[in-house]
């Protein structure tokens, strides 16, 4: 049983961008049930949401970190895009994440800092194309974690990017996509704003009331198809029946969804057509992620600004493209080619403009007396702490929002030990008593408890 | 943490010293896979095997290729494209009553015992599961179309037919094996299995009804049965999907859909001339593969040619939209397949070639040599050449001066290097940088002066046969050779006329083997 949280009235909501452009949508609100302490009336509490935004390639390590530690700290260059929010930003450094193989720096480090583990090399890799495109997880990533904390929502979690990644040739997409499941099940991400809006929403007038004949029919459909799956299961080994049973989670979610009944739905936005522009296809991302978080169609957004590696072209953050030695390069290429020059570090304050952006959304949006960024946990990371040697020393980590008010307010923390306690952090700070995050050298004990309330 | 690290030194150290062949790739997620999901042109095919070869679909699922998928999750975001896919394409058929009565044969009459609904429900499902339903699912089914259906009888096998598709059994190619059939080889796969791989080996589709006709008659549960039933799965028209399929996978063409060139420097490259260039590669090597053998696919200067081909290659002539048979002369200087712009493209940069790209995909996917990536820390930046030209050639050089580059290097460029008359979208060039190219080099001891010396000694090389095999048998079972099979790769590889093998004889090979055949050949 699902809990109901859509309330028979509505109210409006003002998208906050930076351009004043916002779309209007209804939604429906929560303050009637609230009590003073900020819990429902209920007795439930409102959701915690979790997002994990991720940008590839690293920073520039030496010029990354404010200054001064505590509340109240200074963007350099690279964090300037974040000053607007810097009271609900932590910027936590110091911390290394130790790769075991170092085979493939790119790969074996997103596999580490969001999974927490060594990369998997597929047994049927035998020398064709890019190993990494044949690497995976051991076990989900924090994102799919997170979603098991937070509880259930329509969606299990979005999957988004803001530019297209390079497509993985073989079965591992660590390279492709930061957000997986289990090995080889990665959550595709959509770039496409339109997509999104469809599968939130459905392509045509979004139901409210019980469910049509139709879509009773085809929860029926998946009822047999379930019991179908039944048979299969017994005489499989453990990890295609771990496989197919995520599956069948999945087919479970899509039948609970045909056939709730919805007492009163969000009024959509707007569909809003693929943004010529990478940064206003990016607010468009930001508005519909606001929006699934705020109608509670699902909890847990992952975001890459990049693919791990940065191999993506872009076109708007330098006026003419990146260029080095003549050609238009990826941002990948250019760092490989110049190093930490006044470019590479403007192409990391790119990524965190583009990261305030989506805080400036969640912190518009009201969601009682609270801002859906105050009811959030923003993870902010990436797979090397840069991209010309590949080193993993001083990594980069940031924590956004308020977690529900189990965050502290923002701050520089400067610390050791493992990038791990990064993960850890967050996942308390979703409410969860988990007691470590990693295994082997990234197993960690220790969350960043300086941030925590 | 400290032992791994000893490890990796060790192994980047010696890895191109001398060469290693079977690399240690230690794995929790070992083992054959028992479920595999379908790539993407497997589900199309396999939705049409159903439903029909009129009936729209789309490629669904992130897998290109067969081994890709074979370990393959389904996403939540799949499993809705899935279902939707399931009502779209049986809507397709059964919202028009002209289509849905060709499809059934006779029209249900939606009563709860409705003897046409059985009849459609076990024929379709027998298409959808790739054999024959058990009592049990075919009750499910029947119950659902009823249930569903409403008294309406169409309507209620539209969604039986959805659920066929949506079923684990169909999205899944399900290989475990048949527990009565343990041999002295170890476990064969179940006659209904064999038929499946056999028939995605061969088709790159499933069984039809036709084959699974005979396997119920038990033509495949002999050795000397599967031999005639692969023969004449050859002599299908369908096997020319199965030929096409090997090649796009061994040369990895589904990536150049995604190739990106400098527009400035090449204005004419197009998707028209790359949807071109990628049948000019397959049509090539097909027809090479049979008619002069696997070897000659490197060698070939046979090959097809349409109006924009021609033009790319610079050939004169009267040449239309289709593509026509083309004797390129004895002294041209493309012979092969590694000559041809499809692969010449791919193994390219932008803005310029990839001679270490190049000589990387020989040594890995065509020779099944293990080439490291370059070890941390090295910057692969070749110095620029700011005021001198310099030839790929001299360029390359450097990796000669720099004991972290040599060793891998040295196996690497000088194939590149042979094939520098053709640039980054495979245009024929005398010079580079207005410098003459000097393509000689060395293969492994065997000497040659130009690309089609290239070729010639890429076609007689030693490890070809073996690494096509694996290949091929990859594809096929969705795993590579496990080291413990060894032997039974020798067995097949013993069946293979060593200089005159062709691709279907490839196919008849792996397709009767022990290795093919087994769950798990001693």
């Amino acid at each position: 049983m699902r809990p109901r949280r859509f309330l028979p009235r509505r109210t409006f909501l003002r998208g906050a961008l930076a351009t004043g452009a916002g779309a209007v949508v209804g939604l429906p609100v929560l303050d009637a049930m609230l009590d003073s302490g900020g819990a429902l009336a209920d007795g439930g509490r409102y959701p915690d949401r979790f997002v994990l935004w991720f940008w590839g390639n690293g920073n520039i390590p030496e010029e990354w970190a404010p200054s001064t530690t505590g509340p109240g700290w200074e963007p350099t260059e690279q964090l300037e895009g974040l000053r607007a929010f810097k009271d609900k930003v932590h910027v936590i450094s110091g911390t290394e994440l130790p790769v075991a193989n170092q085979s493939n720096p790119h790969a074996e480090g997103v596999v580490a800092i969001l999974g927490g583990t060594n990369a998997v090399t597929s047994p049927d890799y035998h020398n064709q194309g890019d190993n990494w495109d044949w690497m995976t997880y051991a076990g989900p990533t924090i994102d799919e974690v997170a979603a098991g904390v937070v509880g259930t929502a329509p969606f299990r979690s979005l999957s988004l990017t803001l530019t297209t990644p390079r497509e993985s040739l073989g079965p591992g997409t660590v390279i492709e996509y930061i957000s997986h499941r289990a090995p080889y099940l990665p959550n595709p991400a959509t770039r496409d704003p339109a997509a999104v809006f469809d599968r939130l929403f459905g392509t045509g007038t979004p139901r409210v009331g019980a469910p049509t004949r139709d879509e009773l029919a085809r929860a029926s459909v998946l009822d047999a198809v379930l019991a179908d799956a039944r048979s299969l299961d017994a005489r499989l080994g453990a990890s295609d029946r771990a496989r197919l049973e995520l599956h069948l989670d999945s087919i479970r979610d899509l039948e609970s969804r045909l056939s709730r009944t919805i007492t009163n739905a969000c009024t959509p936005p707007e569909r809003a057509e693929m943004a010529l522009s990478d940064r206003e296809n990016a607010r468009l991302l930001n508005e519909l992620a606001a929006l699934a978080f705020a109608c509670d169609l699902t909890r847990v957004i992952a975001v890459q600004m990049s693919s791990p590696a940065s191999l993506v072209d872009f076109p708007d953050p330098f006026p003419s493209g990146l260029v080095s030695r003549g050609q238009n390069v990826s941002y990948h290429v250019y760092v490989h080619e110049n190093g930490p020059d006044r470019t590479a570090i403007r192409g990391v304050a790119y990524f965190m403009e583009v990261l305030g952006d989506l805080l400036g959304t969640l912190d518009g949006t009201m969601e009682a007396d609270r801002s859906l960024l105050d009811r959030s946990v923003v993870f902010g990371t990436t797979e090397v702490s840069n991209g010309w040697d590949h080193r993993f020393y001083d990594f980069p980590l940031l924590i956004a929002g308020g977690g529900n008010g189990r965050l502290r307010p923002g701050s520089h923390v400067r610390t050791s030990g493992l990038a791990s306690r990064g993960a850890l952090t967050c996942l308390r700070a979703l409410g969860s008593d988990a007691a470590s995050w990693g295994a082997d050298q990234l197993y960690t004990t220790d969350p960043v408890s300086e941030i925590l309330t | 943490m400290r032992r791994a690290t000893v490890v990796a030194f060790v192994l980047l150290a010696t890895a191109c010293s001398g060469l290693i062949d079977e690399p240690d790739h230690p794995s929790e997620l070992a083992g054959a896979p028992g479920l595999r999901a379908l790539s993407q042109t497997a589900y199309v095919s396999s939705v049409r095997a159903v439903l029909g070869d009129d009936v729209p679909v789309e490629p669904l699922g992130r897998w290109e290729t067969s081994i890709a998928a074979a370990r393959g999750g389904v996403s939540p975001e799949l499993t809705e494209q899935y279902e939707a896919s399931a009502m779209s394409t049986t809507a397709y058929v059964f919202d028009d009553p002209s289509r849905a009565l060709a499809l059934t044969g006779c029209v249900p009459s939606g009563e709860e015992d409705d003897a046409c609904a059985r009849e459609a429900i076990g024929r379709l499902g027998r298409r959808a599961f790739r054999r024959r339903l058990t009592d049990e699912e075919l009750t499910r089914y029947l119950t659902l179309a009823h249930d569903v259906g409403e008294g309406d009888g169409w309507r209620g096998l539209r969604f039986a037919t959805a659920g066929l598709l949506e079923s684990p059994h169909f999205l899944y190619r399900v290989e475990i094996g048949d527990e009565g059939k343990a041999t002295s080889l170890g476990d064969r796969f179940s006659d209904d299995e064999i038929a499946a791989r056999l028939a995605f080996l061969l088709w790159n589709a499933p069984p039809d009804d036709a084959l699974l006709d005979r396997v119920e008659q038990g033509a495949l549960s002999t050795d000397e049965g599967v031999a005639a039933v692969v023969d004449s799965m050859l002599e299908d028209p369908r096997a020319d999907a199965g030929r096409r399929r090997f090649f796009a996978d061994l040369f990895q063409l589904d990536a150049l859909r995604r190739v990106q060139k400098r527009e400035e420097q090449f204005p004419e490259f197009d998707e028209a001339l790359v949807l071109d260039m990628r049948e000019q590669l397959v049509r090539t090597a097909v027809a090479a593969a049979n008619d002069g053998g696997m070897r000659s696919v490197f060698t070939t200067r046979s090959t097809f040619l349409n109006r924009r081909l021609a033009e790319h290659f610079g050939i004169a002539g009267e040449f239309g939209e289709d593509m026509t048979r083309f004797e390129l002369p004895p002294t041209d200087a493309r012979a092969g397949v590694l000559t041809l712009p499809a692969f010449l493209t791919l193994q390219s940069y932008p803005a310029s070639t990839g001679p270490a790209l190049r000589g990387l995909f020989v040594r890995r996917d065509l020779l099944c040599q293990d080439i490291p990536p370059p070890p941390p820390g090295v910057s692969t930046v070749l110095p620029e050449s700011s005021d001198m030209p310099m030839t790929a050639r001299q360029a390359l050089s450097g990796h000669q001066r720099s004991a972290n580059c040599v060793a891998c290097h040295s196996l690497m460029d000088p194939i590149g290097l042979a094939l520098e008359h053709f640039d980054a979208v495979g245009h024929y060039r005398r010079f580079d940088h207005d410098l003459p190219i000097d393509p000689s080099g060395d293969l492994d001891g065997v000497p040659f002066e130009d690309a089609a010396g290239l070729g010639a000694a890429v076609g007689a090389h030693p490890r070809l046969m073996r690494c096509l095999t694996e290949a091929m048998y990859a594809s096929g079972a969705g795993q590579r050779v496990a080291p413990e099979s060894a032997r039974a790769l020798q067995r097949l590889l013993g069946k293979l006329d060593r200089d005159a093998f062709t691709l279907d004889d490839l196919f008849r090979a792996v397709a009767t083997s022990d290795l093919f055949l087994y769950l798990e050949p001693s």
